[in-house]
């Protein structure tokens, strides 16, 4: 080996490390969210569906589009563009511009991107905004290209895309810590319990067990309703000073503390944790949050599976305890441990990327008293989570977020 | 759960072959990398090999452009066993592409080699429920691209011996 092929490794040179004490998130609040309505398919473009939720969040908080000095912008379909070709398409001066190709985890990606901005002065107000649209063969061409590793060593064996991905953790997952079909299906029927009143649900037709359990297999262990239906629309919500809101009007959440982290435990041969559990513990201390303060947990649910491991992981019990979990609560807004409280994706839709942000537009609605669907009574603290990015055989990204109700 | 709907099948799928039976054949995806062409080139050979870094020697897949612990960017193709545990399995009922919505169920599985990397690849008949000892072997599709298979570990088992499979992959000295 030659000295010049690996000049590139130097050994390490041990020093302490300089760490820089976190921030709080003391100068940035989340208001205005947003959801463009869902539609199974649509003729118009991803631009179009941001365009809307950009008029939304203008509509919804009564600035002019000359206000907004910063976007956040994820999507999967604006191919060719990305958020910078998307300035232009919308007339939008920007002094701050990101684009966050994390799908599940977009939503408190942005968030957290957002809030620095503002905190720092680097913008005053930052909208955030996920948009896709959906035509029939969208999933399949955003499926075959999805990433170089799934191209090369996943996409070839039988295209199954998400579905095979899920199915493989789900059958482990069961195999592992003998959770059942039911235990999922559990999860899925609360779900669509609080998608009856959420209007911007596709799915608002009451699930029963014997309909889960009789659905057509889609990926073996995973049935029809263990998977999302992908589908257009959009969301968003706006990051600006405390101040700013309040002379607006406009009620908004604060930021207690989030966590992202990538990559986590590339070692495991199967994903049965996520970076959650890296963190959780610096997020709940930086939030000064203990678990059971927290009233409602929103995941990111594009398989029941994943809501478990995020359940497990953000440390509301421990790993391998989730199926006992799920036979102790019933997940409803109205009962123990509300989760999902709008019937997340999998009776919403996914939208894309928008899908990474439901979650997060959910809470901070339940938190300002200006749920669509159905509340949660009393709720002060609620705690979101994403997930995204199935690169190979597992998701990358992992974020989660406390928000808390702010106290007039 | 073993492969419902797979094992036992041999020879021409029975079940309706929809886009396949109506015009033009369809081919398995064949897009790849250009480093991917490593493993295509060893399969052509009936090789399975896999990047193994020459600096900190930890093999990798799926292939990357530099080690994806050291950062070493020489990376020479070398001969795996294939020797692995099929940790996971699923079956699929439902395709992206017409080649294999023609030919569901299809069972896909999830091997983590001795050798260190997990692996999704396609499942041989005669292989088991989860968790079961395979070997991995590496073959050209319809497309001319590398596929990983996972087989019995007892010997001689050839992976024509398993008709569905041996559907999607070139003939042999093809």
């Amino acid at each position: 080996m030659s000295a010049f092929a690996h000049s590139h490794v130097r050994p390490a040179r041990r020093r302490r490390a300089v760490t820089a004490r976190r921030q709080r998130y003391t100068h940035a609040v989340v208001t205005t969210p947003v959801t463009v309505p869902y539609v199974r398919y649509s003729n118009h473009g991803a631009h179009w569906f941001a365009a809307r939720a950009l008029a939304g969040l203008l509509e919804g908080s009564g600035l002019d589009k000359a206000d907004v000095d910063g976007l956040c912008l994820s999507s999967f379909t604006l191919a060719p563009d990305t958020a910078v070709g998307v300035t232009q398409h919308l007339g939008l001066s920007l002094r701050w511009l990101d684009h966050i190709p994390m799908g599940g985890a977009a939503g408190v990606v942005a968030l957290r991107r957002a809030a620095r901005a503002v905190q720092a002065g680097d913008a005053q107000v930052v909208a955030c905004v996920a948009a896709d649209t959906h035509q029939p063969d969208t999933l399949r061409t955003t499926v075959a290209a999805f990433s170089r590793f799934t191209q090369d060593a996943v996409y070839p064996y039988g295209a199954g895309g998400p579905n095979a991905s899920f199915a493989l953790l789900t059958s482990y997952y069961m195999r592992s810590y003998g959770a059942k079909r039911e235990d999922f299906g559990k999860l899925c029927i609360a779900q669509r319990s609080n998608a009856l009143s959420f209007p911007h649900a596709l799915l608002r037709e009451p699930l029963t067990l014997e309909q889960y359990l009789a659905a057509r297999p889609i990926a073996e262990p995973l049935c029809l309703f263990d998977c999302v239906m992908p589908c257009a629309g959009g969301e968003g919500f706006l990051v600006m000073r405390p101040e700013r809101a309040r002379d607006l009007g406009l009620k908004s959440v604060s930021i207690l503390g989030t966590l992202e982290r990538h990559n986590a435990f590339p070692e495991d041969p199967i994903q049965m944790r996520g970076g959650w559990g890296l963190d959780r513990e610096a997020l709940f201390a930086e939030a000064g949050v203990r678990h059971e303060q927290v009233d409602f947990l929103q995941t990111y649910d594009d398989y029941p599976v994943i809501s478990l491991l995020q359940i497990e992981d953000l440390g509301f019990c421990a790993k391998g305890e989730g199926p006992h979990f799920v036979r102790s609560h019933t997940f409803t807004h109205d009962g123990t441990f509300p989760h999902n409280t709008s019937g997340g994706q999998l009776s919403v839709g996914q939208a894309g990327a928008a899908g990474g942000y439901l979650g997060l537009t959910e809470a901070v609605r339940q938190l300002t008293g200006a749920v669509l669907g159905s509340a949660v009574r009393d709720a002060r603290i609620g705690l979101v989570s994403g997930f995204g990015m199935i690169n190979y055989d597992r998701g990358l990204c992992c974020a989660a977020t406390l928000l808390a109700r702010e106290e007039s | 759960m073993s492969g419902t709907g797979f094992s036992g099948t041999s020879g021409s799928p029975t079940a309706p072959r929809g886009a396949a039976s109506a015009g033009a054949p369809t081919l398995p995806p064949g897009a790849r990398s250009r480093v991917f062409q490593g493993l295509t080139a060893a399969a052509a050979r009936g090789r399975f090999e896999l990047q193994q870094c020459a600096h900190c020697q930890a093999v990798q897949y799926p292939p990357r452009e530099a080690c994806h612990r050291c950062l070493s960017t020489e990376l020479p193709w070398t001969l795996q066993t294939g020797a692995g545990e099929l940790i996971a399995q699923t079956t699929l009922y439902h395709s992206h592409e017409a080649f294999f919505s023609a030919r569901t169920p299809w069972r896909v599985g999830l091997i983590r080699l001795d050798c260190g990397p997990s692996a999704v690849t396609h499942v041989h008949a005669a292989v088991g429920g989860a968790p079961a000892r395979v070997r991995i072997v590496a073959r050209l599709d319809r497309s001319a691209q590398a596929v990983l298979i996972a087989v019995p570990d007892t010997a001689a088992v050839t992976v024509i011996e398993d008709g569905k499979l041996a559907e999607i992959l070139l003939p042999a000295g093809g």
